[in-house]
């Protein structure tokens, strides 16, 4: 997970800077991300709180990451071992990350309540795909709270049921995101 | 975003004859529901009905009567984009980025997961496979594909994120006006392509308000300073046909009969360009029909 946050820290530092905006890294060390498979026979859930990303508010860019393996809850541990081993094959493909840029130039040296637009490049089960992610962030006392649900189709990311199953795994899974983001080094 | 006076709405709303390069017009007055208004916008639908985009919402005309059509909740009604999709759904795009669609004689906010631009919708177009575009004054454009919404700006290669007009090309391709140039997009299977035009292939002038393409693809194209700009697409060379353009920049271009350019500036002149004489003149009528009033 070091390695992969000093490659992330890495990509941001590598994307051009906006000008006229004050440079600020925010660190995620507090974040939990859960998803929903509510298909008509089984309702799934899962979360995990080993959601790490960084914000770099100069240049408005980002990246996030979560390994697959931290999600827990489901109806049973096998149900978890088949999403690790079968579905997402976690062994191949740890991670989940998104990368990219925030669209609207937002200055989150302001408290406030701003929502933002993530565009940037979404990868699950090795499968990179671009995506628009809507947000919204609570700027407070230096740091960012942020609230963001979207949805994943499996078949976006390559990620194949079986028919045996299929009325127990939605072709839709919704997630929901909440972190809370401090100014790197304070 | 500069007001856009927009030659289509004199032609939109008049009867149209060129005889012997002279044009013949009927003029409707707006009704006193609409003195305010600012007609940015005209878009003609498959029923025959002339959409307004105006600074104060949307009206539809049957060539009779005018029809105001009031937005949700009092939203905001700057309207700056009217398009009809290939499935006859009319999309209206507003100066805060928010959108409507009419469903059923009703305007129904479109709210994406991904959410709404925040800067002014300048325009809707479809590509050759059909998915709909739509161009923003500050964010570059979007695009529906496979029920996700993507985003292409200066990132992804785009000129500019202004953009000021957005077309189909017989290409397929979107074109994009932006004030470095064209910008030619593509999105197939996942994947973006962005290809330009600028100074560097003799454009003339890098801010581009208007294209208008032909069936060849050679593209009539309206600039900020040079006037009228003939893009010949076979050998992809530029050719300016009135030279020291001092008329300002253009606003809107429409070709009539293959035979005449009509050209409408931001100084609210109006030019009618002979294309076999290539002689300028200025747009006047030959007669005038009595004013038709129009029922409110």
């Amino acid at each position: 997970m070091r390695v992969l946050l000093v490659i992330l820290i890495g990509v941001l530092a590598a994307l051009p800077p906006v000008m006229g905006q004050p440079v600020s890294i925010f660190e995620l060390n507090d974040g939990q991300v859960g998803f929903t498979s509510d298909a008509p026979l089984e309702l799934i859930e899962a979360k995990s709180t080993a959601l790490r990303g960084l914000i770099d508010a100069g240049k408005r860019t980002f990246a996030f990451s979560i390994p697959i393996t931290s999600f827990k809850g489901f109806n049973g541990p096998l149900q978890r071992v088949h999403f690790n081993e079968n579905y997402m094959e976690s062994g191949q493909f740890s991670d989940a990350t998104f990368l990219g840029k925030i669209i609207e130039p937002v200055d989150f040296s302001e408290d406030g309540e701003y929502i933002i637009r993530a565009k940037g490049k979404l990868t699950i089960h090795g499968v990179e795909r671009e995506r628009i992610i809507k947000s919204t962030v609570t700027v407070a006392n230096g740091e960012l709270n942020i609230r963001s649900s979207f949805t994943v189709l499996l078949r976006e990311h390559d990620i194949e049921i079986p028919r045996i199953v299929f009325q127990k795994i939605a072709e839709e899974i919704k997630v929901e995101l909440v972190g809370r983001m401090e100014r790197k080094g304070s | 975003m500069r007001k856009r006076y927009s030659l289509a709405l004199w032609l939109c709303l008049t009867a149209l004859n060129v005889i012997a390069q002279q044009l013949h017009w009927s003029n409707f007055r707006l009704p006193n529901t609409l003195k305010d208004a600012q007609p940015r916008v005209l878009q003609e639908s498959q029923d025959g009905l002339i959409w307004l985009a105006t600074s104060t919402g949307l009206s539809s005309f049957d060539g009779s009567t005018f029809n105001h059509l009031s937005r949700r909740d009092s939203l905001p009604a700057d309207a700056r984009a009217v398009f009809e999709d290939h499935e006859n759904t009319l999309w209206i795009g507003y100066a805060d980025g928010s959108i409507d669609r009419l469903l059923n004689g009703q305007l129904e906010p479109w709210e994406p997961e991904e959410g709404l631009p925040a800067v002014a919708i300048t325009g809707f177009s479809e590509d050759g496979t059909g998915q709909l575009w739509i161009s923003t004054y500050g964010e570059g454009a979007y695009l529906i594909a496979d029920q996700r919404l993507y985003n292409f700006n200066t990132d992804d290669g785009l000129l500019g994120n202004d953009i000021y007009t957005i077309v189909k090309h017989p290409s397929g391709a979107i074109w994009l006006g932006t004030d470095g140039g064209i910008s030619i997009c593509k999105f197939h299977e996942g994947q973006k392509s962005v290809t330009n035009l600028t100074r560097a292939d003799g454009l003339p002038d890098e801010i581009v308000r208007v294209i208008l393409p032909d069936e060849s693809g050679n593209c009539w194209i309206g600039t900020h300073d040079r006037g009228v700009v003939y893009f010949d697409q076979p050998s992809k060379t530029f050719r300016t046909p009135v030279k020291d353009w001092p008329y300002g920049p253009i606003n809107d271009l429409v070709l009539v009969k293959g035979r005449e350019l009509i050209i409408a500036t931001e100084n609210h002149d109006g030019w009618q360009l002979d294309l076999e004489t290539n002689t300028l003149q200025p747009l006047s009528p030959v007669s005038k029909k009595p004013d038709t009033k129009t029922k409110i």
